[in-house]
Formats: structure tokens, sequence, C-alpha cells
């Protein structure tokens, strides 16, 4: 269990994929989600939480953590402060 | 419609305001549940279709308490057919790649259980994991990319036909 065995394949991969649909996040709107900086801060710490509680998945040798989730969750976040303000649906 | 019957209506954003605030990043971290269901798929319950479908839940979520215009996660129609079409692609690809290289549709290239393929080509496929688990997670991630935006687009497209509806009226 330490940084060494690290398998950074899936983590990437989660990040690619957070980052595709984070792009169609659009946070900056004028509406009533009120999604500050404090709750994207919150929303960081909350997926530390979770995916320690989660747990790796099983034969990955690295850290206790969910190191896919976790990715995701800041994929989905890079992914909306990048290119999310520029997102219009056709609906 | 009959007369007497109320439907939900999805265009409009009256929603409570604690729905509103708890709402998005539950979305997010429903995305994220989704994404690591899809990439466990191949040493964990779960897989593309259930991961998809979760991300798909969350899209759905979100247009229901913000509405369809007020939605914080737009799909426009081409992000959704770029996305259905390479999940698409990727799938057959990786079918035909096995089926040029050892005459099997859908061989597992990157395994290579039966030693078919050169190493140096089932070195290009392989999953980089702990499992070597070949093409198998990259056609979850196939699969997924199709049913989150397929499942999306079904229910953006039924929210949108009572504001047609409306519209002809």
């Amino acid at each position: 269990m330490s940084f060494a065995n690290i398998v950074i394949g899936p983590i990437i991969i989660a990040l690619i994929f957070g980052f595709i649909i984070g792009t169609r996040l659009h946070l900056k709107e004028e509406n009533s989600f009120k999604f500050t900086a404090g709750a994207i801060v919150a929303l960081i710490v909350g997926g530390f939480i979770m995916s320690y509680d989660i747990g790796q998945f099983a034969t990955y040798p690295d850290l206790p953590i969910a190191t896919v989730f976790l990715a995701a969750v800041i994929g989905v976040l890079i992914g909306s402060a990048l290119l999310g303000g520029r997102a219009k649906g056709d609906h | 419609m009959v007369e007497g019957k109320k439907s939900p209506n999805w265009n409009k954003n009256d929603s409570s305001p604690i729905l509103k605030i708890m709402t998005l990043p539950i979305a997010i971290i429903m995305i994220a549940l989704g994404i690591m269901t899809i990439l466990g798929g191949h040493i964990t319950p779960g897989g593309g279709f259930q991961g998809g479908a979760m991300i798909a839940g969350a899209i759905i979520f979100c247009v229901i308490i913000y509405g369809v215009d007020g939605s914080p996660l737009k799909m426009s129609h081409k992000f959704i057919s770029t996305l259905e079409s390479v999940g698409a692609l990727a799938y057959v690809l990786l079918g035909l790649a096995g089926l040029a290289l050892t005459g099997s549709f859908l061989y597992n290239v990157g395994g290579n259980l039966y030693g078919l393929v050169p190493p140096a080509m089932a070195a290009i496929f392989s999953y980089p994991d702990v499992t070597h688990a070949g093409i198998v997670p990259y056609l979850n991630i196939a699969v997924g990319l199709k049913v989150f935006v397929g499942l999306s687009a079904v229910v953006i497209a039924f929210s949108q036909f009572k504001k047609l509806a409306e519209e002809e009226e």
C-alpha cells in the first residue's frame, strides 16, 4: 500500500471521462443552484471522505481510497472550470 | 391529454430551494460514481451499461429539479451525436481488431489468452492496470458512453414534448 504501486491508467481515463462530462456543466449561469467556490471546496472534501469510505477496487494494491472516484470528481470540476462556461444546450 | 389530469411541467423552475441547492453536488457525485462503475466493470459488479445509466440518472435528476432550460448540465445535439458515434465506433473497431488479427470478432486482443496475437500487438490493446483485462474495460467505456448519452437524449426528448405541444396551441 504505497504511492509507488499506484495504478495510473484508470485514474487518467477517469479524469478524461470526467472532463468530457464536465465540459457540459455550466456553473456560471445566473440560476438558483448557488454553486460557489465554497461549495466546490466542500465537494472536494466530501469526495475525499466518500472515496475513503468506498475504498479501492479489489486487486489494486495502491491506496486505501477510491482513486478513480476522486479523479472523476476532479475531472468534472476541471472540465467545468475550463470549458463549462461555453456549454450551450439545444433544449 | 385527459382533462383534469396533471403532468409534471419540466419547463418550469419551481422546485424548493433545498432541492435546488443539493441537487447539483449530488449529481456530480452520481457522475463520479457512474465513471467508477464503468471503469471497475471488469473486476467489480457493474460495467458500461450500469455506469452509463448512473451518469444519465444524474442528468435526469438535474432536468427534473432545475427544469429543462435551467439545468446546469447542458447537452447539445452535437455533443450527444458525437459521443454516441464515438462509443459505437470504438466498440466496432475493437471487435474488428480481433477479427483482423485472429479471425474472431471481439477477440480479446489485449488479454490474448490463446496467444494468437504477437505480444507487441497485445501490449497496444492492454489495459493499464494490475488485472491485464485487455479490451474488456475499453468495451465498457464505449458502452458507457453510448448508454449515458442515449438515456439522456431520451429523457431530454420526452421533456420537450409538452413544450412543443404548448407552442403548437
